[in-house]
């Protein structure tokens, strides 16, 4: 019942948002979460194995494909994986993540560095 | 990297940061500054964190050392048995001797004597709000949200010491600060008529939504700390925001002032 969308993309061979390797991850998903829904530890530690076989840049692919085949589970959990992968990163960290360019004034990013110099405390290395 | 990802999609992952990297990430790009300053955003990000299970059941503890006037808070989670301490909620110093007012939706309200202030944690910025009327007596304090306007308000009783009993009670004076105003809300400072252990001050209310209003009488009682509505006598009064409570020949009245005339009504009570 939740992939209308699956059947749609093996019938079309010309799609390249969704890799294969990048399918047997998403699709037992849903198994997987009936399985252990009850058990917010259980789903806790999944995600931390999860994320220890895959680094951050892999899972855009995964939400990609999860955003794809519109599936809320597990987009929710790849966004909430990608959020706390990149939480304790720093600010060029972020940027090369997400393709962004700072287009701030010459001053105006070292002013609001300044301002808020606490939020920068516990950063991760890059 | 090849592939980015939508808009909607980015969203997603932000609504998920908690606050202190978010803060931190204004530094990323100037649309990522006005997006994390953008009220939309802020309401979206607060209403999904207040929708989060590990966000429920936090309590503020307060503790103080005996012969310190320094406060401490901590945020601690109540579904967990053992009261770990959750987080040690920072308070500027200047306040650190503050009482704690109340707190909604990770904003603190606290005072000290006449000065009181709004504490967001979360960002580590305060606003002071201006004084309202010194008094020598009791007061008592709350702070809340109204959805309905997306606003903040402290409100203040204070009941002005009585020096002995020949001297008339003085009636308690109500003041609300609304953050979205700035100002204290008109109606509610005037001074409420005190009658039978209880404070009535006159308010309105919208017969429809949005539609014309009538006025009516808030009756706050003293000794249960419950507050009742008493029904006025079926008159058409003239409309003004001048209405006034007052005690008159023992009975309740209210005042009802308009630019070249007062008219009175009195309200039988009791």
């Amino acid at each position: 019942m939740k992939f209308c969308t699956v059947k749609q993309y093996f019938d079309d061979e010309n799609n390249n948002n969704v890799t294969n390797g990048i399918a047997t991850t998403v699709i037992p998903l849903p198994n997987k979460h009936l399985k252990i829904k009850a058990n917010n530890k259980e789903m806790e530690q999944y995600e931390q194995e999860l994320l220890r076989n895959v680094m951050p840049q892999e899972l855009t692919k995964l939400i990609l494909a999860a955003n794809y085949l519109n599936f809320k589970e597990a987009l929710d959990f790849f966004c909430r994986t990608v959020a706390n992968a990149i939480q304790n990163k720093s600010v060029d960290y972020v940027r090369k993540f997400f393709g962004l360019e700072s287009d701030f004034e010459p001053g105006e990013e070292e002013k609001l560095c300044k301002e808020f110099a606490w939020s920068f405390e516990g950063v991760d290395e890059d | 990297m090849s592939d980015y990802l939508p808009e909607e999609v980015v969203l997603e992952i932000l609504y998920r940061l908690p606050v202190k990297s978010l803060i931190r990430f204004r530094c990323v790009s100037k649309s990522w500054n006005s997006l994390f300053t953008s009220s939309a955003f802020i309401n979206s990000h607060l209403t999904r964190s207040l929708s989060l299970p590990s966000n429920s059941n936090k309590l503020i503890v307060r503790h103080y050392l005996a012969h310190s006037i320094v406060n401490y808070f901590k945020l601690i989670d109540d579904n967990n048995d053992s009261f770990d301490q959750i987080q040690n909620i920072e308070l500027p110093r200047r306040v650190q001797a503050y009482m704690l007012i109340g707190s909604v939706n990770g904003l603190f309200s606290l005072y000290d004597q006449e000065r009181y202030i709004l504490w967001n944690p979360s960002i580590r910025k305060f606003i002071t709000l201006p004084k309202p009327c010194s008094f020598i007596g009791l007061r008592r304090h709350a702070f809340g949200f109204d959805p309905r306007t997306n606003d903040y308000k402290v409100v203040r009783i204070a009941f002005p010491y009585q020096r002995n009993m020949s001297e008339e009670a003085k009636p308690p004076l109500i003041e609300v600060y609304s953050l979205n105003e700035g100002i204290k809300v008109s109606n509610w400072s005037c001074p409420a008529a005190f009658l039978n252990g209880a404070v009535h001050f006159a308010a309105e209310y919208e017969y429809k939504p949005g539609g014309p209003c009538g006025p009516l009488v808030l009756s706050f009682n003293l000794l249960d700390e419950v507050f009742h509505v008493i029904s006025l006598p079926n008159v058409t009064f003239e409309r003004t925001n001048n209405v006034h409570t007052s005690v008159i020949g023992g009975s309740l009245s209210l005042l009802f002032y308009y630019d070249r005339h007062a008219e009175t009504s009195v309200v039988p009570f009791g």
